[in-house]
């Protein structure tokens, strides 16, 4: 479904990303981790059009989006969630997915998905709201909501673009072991819902139990890929990790 | 009577420049330019109907339409610049319009009496209103049929998504592009909104008058249009033509009677505003919460 080829991105004299290639399957949760400093941002940035790479492609879906600007890939079918949440404040919680819903091609006419949408796609923001427990915070600012809630509506407002492929980054940063949990369930709805994931992410615990395939970078390079039980067995990781010599 | 239905007048028209810059700072943008987009109505709908006998009410149109495309060529490269540097390049686009009107000169005999623009001394004799016997009264139901029409349309289009994309951009245009919003376009299409309706202002104000000349489409009147919405605050229309009301039915006319002091406390007022209720002064629910947080501030402090 995303076909990441020799990606290379520098800035100024530091090589973020060195000729990385990998590739996410459909319907699948795809783990990427690396230690600090791996890369592992700057592929979600160059993946979801935020920055352009200095070389290499990026195909989605049979279709080559290397040089689509962010909104375009959003409506192709690509959103994203911020390591830093990044969510419209003075806007209300139900109005963050409305806004949303619009790049994602809502039904209707051109006027219809300019003015509201329409009944049906309100219907889907209520069903997204449900689904990320917010339904009784729709109509506060979005400001005003805990860390975690904050976090459930950036997902949810991921959601409200229909997306084909969601690209989290670091979505559990700062969260204790119970939001963990919680977190892990939401993936997994995504993937019953035949929405493939890519996580970024630094708690182990989480990638390693959800994740269906796994890349690991280190220093902008692809050091390995498989499963959970692949990757953990792997030298190369092990030494990135450990600093021990295999 | 007249004195107070030609203030009800000026209020109107400022009310429409309020609301032109109320438009575009939805997006986050600080435009500067409104005064110039003002200035241009204004001339265009003065030769209009001085110059070629165009009816009134089409005129304006065109006064309009002509601004809001000036606003969306300026729109493309001025957008791509952001905070202080789009207040920069706006000002410069608001003195390349003042220095062209300074320097338009386009003389037209009609009936024996030489009309248009002249350069620096301005463009007088704008008088379509009392050439058709239009009383005082009537002009200002003119002017307040257009300020209500923009409001109506505004606040709707304020409820419909368009205006949550408007606000979402002037959040956070990362976010906003993330949500799929093309960025620029809707920033493109909200300056044009906002000319066309800086140019509506100035084509009335132009008649209104019945004199423009360059100097009145300055720096002076673009901090006016850009005041308006701040004090009268982002969360509706509303707010900005109270401000409106308020800025020039109290403290430019009711003030008056202060001479000199007129600009100090003028100066005083936005200041404490700005600290008092940074929101807006009209904004939302017309609480004391801020006076509230601030007292019990003062008292945990102590």
């Amino acid at each position: 479904m995303l076909n990441v080829s020799s990606l290379s991105k520098s800035f100024g004299g530091i090589q973020a990303l060195d000729k990385l290639s990998f590739d996410v399957r459909e319907g699948e949760i795809h783990g990427l981790i690396g230690p600090n400093g791996s890369g592992k941002s700057t592929t979600v940035n160059l993946v979801s059009g935020l920055f352009m790479p200095s070389a290499g492609t990026v195909e989605f879906q049979g279709r080559d989006i290397t040089s689509l600007p962010l909104h375009r890939r959003t409506s192709a079918g690509i959103s994203r969630t911020f390591q830093n949440i990044r969510l419209f404040g003075k806007l209300s919680v139900w109005k963050n997915l409305w806004v949303a819903q619009q790049g994602g091609g809502a039904s209707g006419g051109f006027l219809r998905r300019w003015v509201d949408g329409g009944a049906a796609a309100k219907e889907e923001i209520d069903e997204i709201l449900e689904l990320s427990s917010l339904q009784h915070k729709r109509n506060v600012p979005a400001s005003s909501l805990s860390f975690g809630e904050q976090r459930r509506l950036e997902l949810a407002r991921a959601m409200a673009c229909r997306p084909r492929l969601i690209l989290m980054d670091e979505p559990a940063a700062g969260m204790n072991p119970e939001e963990i949990d919680d977190l892990e369930v939401r993936i997994r709805e995504l993937r019953r819902r035949q929405v493939t994931v890519l996580l970024i992410e630094h708690h182990m615990d989480l990638v390693m139990s959800v994740s269906d395939r796994i890349t690991v970078l280190n220093f902008g390079r692809r050091i390995a890929q498989g499963t959970a039980e692949d990757i953990q067995s792997d030298p190369a990781v092990q030494e990135a990790y450990l600093g021990v010599a295999a | 009577m007249d004195f107070y239905y030609g203030l009800v007048q000026i209020i109107g028209i400022h009310a429409l420049l309020g609301l032109s810059a109320y438009w575009i700072l939805l997006t986050g943008q600080i435009s500067l330019a409104q005064a110039a987009f003002f200035g241009i109505g204004a001339y265009l709908a003065g030769m209009l109907t001085t110059l070629w006998a165009w009816p009134l009410v089409p005129a304006l149109f065109a006064a309009a339409a002509f601004s809001g495309f000036i606003a969306f060529l300026v729109g493309f490269p001025a957008l791509r610049v952001k905070g202080l540097m789009l207040v920069v390049a706006t000002i410069a686009f608001s003195e390349i319009v003042r220095i062209f009107f300074f320097n338009l000169k386009y003389r037209v005999v009609i009936d024996g009496v030489e009309l248009g623009p002249a350069g620096g001394e301005g463009f007088s004799q704008i008088r379509y209103f009392p050439l058709n016997g239009w009383s005082v009264f009537e002009v200002m139901a003119f002017i307040w049929v257009f300020v209500l029409s923009v409001m109506a349309v505004l606040w709707w289009l304020d409820r419909s998504r368009i205006g949550v994309v408007l606000r979402a951009v002037g959040e956070d245009e990362l976010a906003a592009q993330a949500a799929g919003i093309n960025v620029t376009a809707i920033k493109v299409l909200a300056m044009t909104v906002s000319g066309a309706l800086a140019g509506l202002g100035g084509g009335i104000f132009a008649h209104y008058t019945t004199h423009v000349e360059h100097a009145q489409f300055g720096i002076v009147l673009a901090a006016f249009a850009l005041s308006y919405p701040i004090i009268g605050g982002l969360s509706s229309v509303f707010g900005t033509v109270l401000a409106a009301v308020f800025i020039q039915g109290f403290l430019v006319e009711g003030l008056r009677f202060m001479g000199d002091w007129r600009s100090f406390v003028f100066g005083l007022f936005i200041i404490l505003i700005m600290n008092l209720r940074p929101d807006g002064f009209f904004n939302g629910r017309f609480g004391w919460r801020r006076f509230g947080a601030l007292q019990r501030r003062k008292t945990e402090d102590a």
